[in-house]
């Protein structure tokens, strides 16, 4: 095949592999969710919901800058690019920001914490995971950016980087209403 | 469809969601009702952002033994996650 899809290739493959790692967790979760009818529901509709639904609304937005980066590449305007990929840290760092100030909410108010109940465990260790992905994904773009700013990488190599944000975007679709709507308060 | 369409229909999805759980559906409705959105949600996203849409069909057809292998990894952990249902 035309080596020019191997890298993209790879990144599918990876998302792939790692796809299972999150459908394994996210079906746990909702086993654990159906079975236990004094599930705890922490989040109130607002501030708890409103402040999740702010922070999809965030990421999103940091997957539509990313798609903006990877057409720019594709017209060989990396100047426009690399203001397109400086617009998704800014979101992905927003996103993270916002999501810290949650978990502080929870352990400190809320005192939830991930050894207190199952809820905390699940809750804790698959945003943990998904906020790590986040986080690695900002390493990922901040090297991106650098490169493209100086000429190296090409149009390939952003559309790669775009296909893992996307991709951890895509896991927080899940995540978001199967762990925040599905704890909603009574 | 544009990129600003695609991400605006996300947006009003994710407000559905939301407005379901104003409504407080019975758990079990919810969770079906949630997954089937979640589901349209991210298949928009590799459609349109992951470029599935103008994805040429060779590496896409590589990833098909892995979907068998995916299907068949559910399959074999199916009877614990039926068992799941019913843990106390």
């Amino acid at each position: 095949m035309n080596p020019r899809g191997l890298k993209t290739l790879g990144m599918w493959l990876f998302i792939l592999s790692d796809l299972l790692t999150f459908a394994t967790l996210l079906v746990i979760y909702s086993a654990l969710r159906l079975a236990n009818p004094g599930w705890p529901t922490p989040f109130s509709l607002s501030p708890g919901i409103l402040y999740a639904t702010v922070m999809t609304i965030v990421l999103l937005a940091s997957s539509l800058t990313m798609v903006w980066a990877v057409d720019a590449m594709g017209k060989d305007d990396r100047k426009r690019a690399v203001q397109w990929l400086l617009a998704t840290i800014l979101g992905g760092a927003a996103f993270i920001g916002l999501h810290l100030t949650e978990w502080r909410h929870l352990i400190q108010i809320d005192g939830i914490t991930p050894s207190t109940s199952l809820f905390g465990s699940v809750f804790f260790g698959l945003t943990g995971l998904h906020m790590a992905h986040v986080a690695a994904g900002l390493i990922y773009l901040a090297i991106l950016t650098i490169g493209v700013r100086r000429g190296k990488f090409s149009a390939e190599d952003v559309e790669t980087g775009g296909l893992y944000w996307h991709f951890v975007d895509l896991v927080w679709m899940f995540v978001f209403p199967l762990v925040y709507l599905m704890a909603v308060k009574v | 469809m544009s990129y600003i369409a695609v991400w605006l229909l996300l947006v009003l999805l994710t407000f559905f969601e939301v407005g379901l759980a104003w409504v407080r559906l019975e758990p079990r409705l919810m969770l079906a009702a949630l997954l089937i959105l979640s589901f349209a949600k991210a298949a928009l996203i590799a459609w349109f952002f992951m470029h599935l849409k103008t994805h040429r069909p060779k590496p896409l057809v590589l990833l098909i033994p892995g979907l068998f292998l995916c299907i068949a990894l559910l399959l074999a952990l199916l009877p614990d996650g039926l068992r799941a249902w019913t843990l106390r």
